[in-house]
């Protein structure tokens, strides 16, 4: 069933026909004619529609593809070109539907513009014919015989469109337009009303109305299909005008997502309606955009808690296989099975490097092993807490991709958090060499519901025992993750210990070389282990985050930072940027302060809740009083133990740099501009209401967010 | 000079370097070659073709105006965005004045800049139109046009929770 669909081809996509010139605007106007067989489809009744195999409806479909094309041209004045395409959507198209006015109606307008008014009036009489509600015709007919000098009979047929037809349908105000010029033709005395209607969509005709509304952004937009039932229409089915520049951009979904939910309001309550389960991205809006960004589609994003039926998929392929590069479905993406299925088997090609599932539940073990036989370049996979992937297929499905043993797969990054089959990944791992490329691992457990559901650490221990050699499983590692791993392990199983130092001996997960090392909640992690965990990576971390640990004392410190240059006066500085130790209580001052002695580039640092004091923040002083260093651009000092006074001298210096920096700046020798963002010396008891005060006027100049609340 | 007929049957002499802004009269005069008979325009009104002419008189030395149409038109035909958005920048204090009409007229404006075909005072008046309504709320769009909420009362509360999701607080 999975692979059902691939086989499947739109007989359209044989007769590809596009003219060099038009590429671009193909898409904008394919739009029009898709979404015109999208009007009022009920979401209920489309999903198990499968593509149709009925020819005429084949044949439907390719007529509506030529006459999109067509009025493409008619839009670019290329009006020979337009008449030869509606020449051939009329030769493909079933004359007795409703559907094919539309055809005889665009090509009456052609042949007028181009002065066959013979054949223009023929045509526009067929469209009556067929579906006498067409406001055009008429205007047309009008229009063609003011034209060979029949102002008279013009005027009559006008007035009989006018009598005959609903003065709701659209084209009914352009159609009075043309009697008041016609009657002022005909008797120069005569004082035409004034458009009576100043309704932009009732009295202007559609050409102009999509200049005017494709300026508008999407909240307007959004708002326009809430004025009548006619501006509904207009905006529901002209997908035209959905041209926002972001919506033609190779990201344009990324970009729409991000807007959807911050667009008009504040991030609070996008959120606040997330969290409720309300916002719903409504279908219309999702096939739109699907439509519109088909041919630059790089990454395709089925949003968060939206709900794409079939028909909405159908959009994005409705000619063609996009040819993608990432997918990704948002957390709670209500899909379907059968939607899931069209999309992998539509979009999975060679192309695909990097595919993310977060908590999707219907990804299972088959569609593994149909993502691992037809992407085996894949390079980045999101698994994390699908729960329906068991490891052991996994492993089994990227091993049959595989020619010898020996061979490694081109995947580098793997998300496997909140997985039940953490460890089992690590017995495969140390067994077989498929991911032995991984660069990025993320392994971290947030979800307190998996403690519980996880496996296999048994498995693990025995290997262990069994085996006393391990070799690195993954010895280019560069980003680890096990945030909350510990805890998991903890609550789960009686020999934590020996899991944890199986992990970091046997295993050497820790390898060296690591760049990023994300520990946190860390709370039951030895300090033995520790200190040799860290000292393997500690030379080349970037980025250290390690949290709320009771066994990073001083001594480790200490022994940690004299351990890597024995003896050696010349002290080498670390190459950390990012660190955060909050919550890690028993480091003290002393210890902490040698440590960020020894990483002048630091950018980003967190001791919340941990011992530093004056000693702490003087050193990070004379980091910004240093014009070598990167610069601090967030310092979090949240409930320690620092008085008003250094904060006052961190803040001086920090305006001392911006202003020098700035100088300098002008003079055009930096180019990048730096600047402290966030100071956070919340719950500080030393620090008083004036230093607060005073801390605030030295960084009101360059912007920084100063988070404190006044003691008194 | 270039005679034109206009809806009322009244002849309005312009000079031809001014007219040809339009793609329309262009092309009629590259047909019939130069000859003293009228150009009838039926769709156009006396005021109105007068009030085009005086955007013609003003932009007639915008030769680089053409030029970048003309580019833009062979380079790729999807950049109506982008030549927009030029046409845009390149507005001066005349073309701000110029649109400072009541509705109709402008809407009259638009339907003959469509129909003679000069892109920039199209592109000029449709910015216009979307600038009354852009940023705009449901009722203040509907206050700006006189437009009657002819939805029925299930309609609009359908309406109301589609938009939901979009909407100010």
């Amino acid at each position: 069933m999975f692979v059902a669909g691939k086989k499947r081809k739109l007989g359209s996509a044989a007769a590809s026909v596009q003219r060099p010139g038009a590429r671009g605007s193909t898409t904008a106007t394919s739009t029009k004619l898709a979404s015109m067989y999208t009007i009022n489809s009920g979401s209920a009744k489309s999903e198990h529609q499968q593509y149709p195999d009925d020819p005429s409806d084949e044949a439907d479909k390719e007529a509506k593809r030529l006459y999109a094309l067509g009025i493409d041209n008619m839009r670019f004045k290329q009006y020979r070109n337009a008449l030869n395409y509606f020449n051939r959507a009329i030769a493909v198209a079933r004359k007795e539907i409703q559907w094919s006015a539309k055809l005889f109606e665009a090509r009456s307008l052609v042949l007028y513009k181009l002065g066959e008014y013979m054949r223009a009036m023929n045509d526009a009489k067929e469209t009556i014919r067929i579906d006498a509600n067409s406001a055009n015709a008429f205007t047309y007919m009008a229009n063609i015989m003011a034209a060979t000098n029949k102002p008279q009979e013009a005027l009559e047929v006008i007035e009989r469109g006018l009598s005959t037809l609903d003065p709701g349908i659209s084209g009914y105000g352009h159609m009075e337009a043309v009697r008041e010029s016609l009657k002022r033709r005909l008797d120069p005395e005569y004082v035409p009303k004034a458009i009576a209607q100043s309704d932009p969509v009732v009295c202007l005709p559609v050409d102009i109305n999509v200049i005017v509304f494709r300026q508008l952004d999407i909240r307007t937009l959004i708002a326009c299909r809430g004025v009548s039932r006619h501006w509904r229409e207009f905006v529901d089915t002209t997908s035209v005008i959905w041209s926002q520049p972001c919506f033609s951009s190779p990201n344009a979904i990324d970009l729409l997502i991000q807007q959807l939910p911050a667009y008009p309001k504040p991030y609070k309550l996008a959120k606040q309606l997330v969290s409720n389960g309300q916002r719903v991205v409504p279908n219309k809006i999702l096939c739109c955009v699907f439509e519109r960004s088909r041919e630059s589609l790089r990454h395709l994003v089925i949003p968060e808690s939206s709900a794409p039926n079939a028909r909405t998929l159908d959009a994005l392929f409705a000619n063609k296989r996009p040819l993608l590069e990432q997918i990704t479905i948002g957390r709670n993406a209500n899909l379907s099975a059968s939607s899931l299925n069209r999309v992998l088997s539509w979009c999975l090609t060679g192309n695909i490097s990097k595919l993310s599932f977060p908590y999707c539940d219907l990804i299972s073990d088959k569609h593994m092993a149909a993502i691992a036989r037809l992407v085996p370049h894949l390079r980045s996979l999101d698994i994390s807490g699908c729960k329906e992937v068991r490891v052991k297929q996994l492993f089994r499905a990227w091993g049959a991709t595989l020619t010898d043993a020996h061979d490694t797969t081109r995947l580098e990054n793997l998300y496997i958090n909140d997985h039940p089959g953490i460890p089992e990944l690590l017995i495969y791992s140390c067994k077989h060499r498929h991911f032995q490329g991984l660069r990025v691992l993320h392994m971290a457990i947030r979800s307190q519901s998996v403690y519980s559901l996880i496996t296999g650490i048994g498995l693990l221990n025995s290997y262990f025992e069994r085996i006393q050699a391990v070799r690195s499983p993954f010895p280019d590692l560069l980003e680890l993750n096990m945030d909350g791993i510990w805890d998991a392990v903890q609550n789960s199983i009686r020999f934590e210990s020996e899991f944890i130092k199986s992990l970091a001996i046997r295993c050497q997960l820790v390898a060296s070389g690591l760049k990023r090392l994300s520990m946190l909640d860390a709370t039951t992690v030895r300090a033995p282990l520790l200190s040799m965990i860290l000292q393997s990576c500690l030379p080349t971390l970037q980025q250290l985050h390690l949290t709320r640990s009771s066994n990073i004392g001083s001594q480790l410190i200490t022994t940690l930072v004299n351990n890597i240059t024995p003896g050696s006066l010349d002290i080498e500085p670390l190459q950390l940027t990012s660190l955060d130790l909050s919550g890690c209580a028993s480091a003290s001052a002393v210890g902490l302060s040698s440590l960020i002695g020894r990483c002048p580039n630091l950018v980003y640092v967190n001791l919340t809740q941990s011992a530093a004091d004056n000693m702490v923040l003087n050193r990070l002083t004379t980091f910004i009083k240093s014009p070598e260093t990167r610069g601090l651009e967030v310092v979090i000092l949240d409930t320690t133990d620092i008085t008003g006074s250094a904060a006052r001298d961190f803040a001086a210096a920090c305006e001392m740099r911006f202003k020098r920096l700035r100088s300098r700046d002008n003079r055009g020798s930096v180019s990048s501009m730096w600047s402290l963002r966030v100071f956070d010396m919340d719950n500080c008891t030393g620090v008083g209401s004036d230093a607060v005060s005073l801390v605030r006027d030295l960084l009101s100049s360059m912007g920084t967010r100063v988070l404190a609340a006044v003691t008194s | 000079m270039i005679k034109l007929t206009t809806a009322e049957g009244a002849i309005i002499e312009v000079e031809r370097e001014v007219i040809e802004q339009s793609g329309t009269i262009r092309n009629i005069l590259n047909d019939v070659r130069m000859s003293d008979k009228p150009i009838p325009l039926p769709n156009v009104s006396g005021p109105i073709l007068t009030k085009i002419i005086q955007y013609c008189e003003h932009h007639k030395n915008d030769s680089s105006r053409r030029q970048l149409k003309q580019e833009s038109q062979n380079i790729e035909n999807d950049s109506s965005e982008a030549a927009i958005q030029r046409a845009i920048e390149k507005m001066d204090e005349f073309d701000h004045n110029f649109c400072r009409v009541d509705q109709g007229t402008l809407f009259d404006i638009l339907l003959a800049a469509n129909f003679l075909d000069i892109q920039p005072l199209l592109d000029l008046a449709g910015y216009t139109v979307a600038n009354m309504i852009n940023g705009k709320t449901v009722k203040e769009i509907r206050d700006t046009f006189h437009i009657k909420n002819d939805f029925s009362p299930e309609d609009e509360e359908r309406v109301i929770k589609e938009n939901s999701w979009c909407e100010n607080e």
